[in-house]
């Protein structure tokens, strides 16, 4: 608790933080109401192309 | 969602094309790769969708000063702006020829330099910080990158330019600097050889106080008592330690800064009572 605080503040410590899981997620921004999202960013690059529509990129973890 | 981080290896390089530094974060990215926007943290649907309403408006305002680029290629303005926003959206590629038109523009090269910087091309950034070495936002950001790499030693000469050239906080960047080198002393505290210790612990209080004396109305004022605190209390002075806490619990007003101090209060105070039949306190 006592040093977490101090890393919470810290920007300098953020880089320590190990990363097990990454996953991505992309998804063109869509109009229609079911946003249909994609797993890979050559896809989304391509489709986005093609559209000229932003592409929405998530980057999270599964921790 | 299964992780994807060592089938897709684009991943990761396109997490730190655009300097993911942190998840979750969401980006908006324009089909021909340039960053829109950048968010970083959770949001929910009711706070996220103007986020992402943001991120159209911006796309479609850029584009439309690409537009009037095209129109008025030789307006210095507009090219500066342009180049400027090139870089912010991490297309260097397009960003150099503009920079090639107009070599010696102040705020073009300053913005070269932080994109080098962001990317740790040291030695691209210090080619621009010599053609303007007392850039107070350049030599901020130099600061910054050298602290980021955990380089006191090399931070120093530009955190000096910054202080000497702005003595009156006219950047507003001078209170936020000194929370950061205090930090990066506070950080070598701890594990340290004892006179290397002592060394540090005086460095960062002598930061944290300076926020505290001289700029008490800029929004790090609480964070530099929380960090005073626990710098006290990782060089063992729990007294001053708790003396400081106390005070910054009982004078904020912000739920989030109280809740840490008093967490951190309580940590300080265990610790205090664990020293105390040993120690000569």
């Amino acid at each position: 608790m006592f040093y977490s605080v101090f890393h919470r503040y810290s920007p300098y410590l953020a880089g320590l933080t190990v990363l097990l899981l990454m996953a991505v997620s992309l998804s063109v921004l869509a109009e229609a109401e079911e946003v249909q999202w994609g797993t890979s960013i050559e896809e989304a690059t391509l489709q986005a192309a093609e559209t000229g529509k932003p592409i929405m990129m998530d980057f999270y973890t599964d921790w | 969602m299964n992780p994807e981080h060592e089938e897709h290896p684009i991943n990761a390089e396109t997490g730190k094309k655009y300097g993911v530094r942190g998840y979750p974060a969401i980006l908006f990215v324009s089909p021909d790769g340039g960053l829109i926007k950048y968010h970083s943290g959770y949001a929910p649907p009711e706070k996220f969708a103007p986020v992402m309403e943001e991120a159209l408006k911006k796309e479609v305002e850029f584009q439309a000063k690409l537009v009037k680029l095209k129109e008025m290629p030789e307006d210095v303005a507009l090219n500066r702006e342009v180049g400027i926003l090139y870089l912010q959206r991490q297309q260097i590629e397009k960003a150099l020829p503009i920079g090639q038109k107009m070599p010696d523009d102040v705020e073009l090269n300053r913005e070269f330099g932080i994109y080098y910087l962001g990317k740790k091309e040291f030695d691209k950034a210090l080619l621009i910080s010599e053609k303007m070495p007392d850039d107070i936002k350049l030599n901020n950001e130099f600061t910054i990158a050298y602290l980021n790499q955990r380089d006191i030693e090399k931070a120093l000469p530009f955190s000096k330019k910054v202080f000497e050239n702005d003595p009156k906080n006219t950047s507003g960047l001078i209170p936020g600097l000194h929370i950061k080198l205090g930090i990066a002393y506070g950080n070598q505290i701890r594990n340290a050889a004892e006179d290397v210790a002592a060394e540090n612990t005086k460095m960062a209080v002598m930061h944290f106080q300076k926020v505290i004396d001289t700029y008490p109305k800029s929004d790090v004022f609480e964070p530099a008592q929380l960090y005073l605190g626990i710098t006290y209390s990782l060089s063992k002075q729990y007294d001053k330690a708790i003396e400081v806490l106390e005070k910054l619990v009982n004078h904020t007003t912000d739920d989030r800064m109280k809740q840490g101090a008093e967490a951190n209060l309580k940590r300080v105070k265990e610790l205090a009572a664990e020293a105390a039949p040993e120690g000569d306190n």
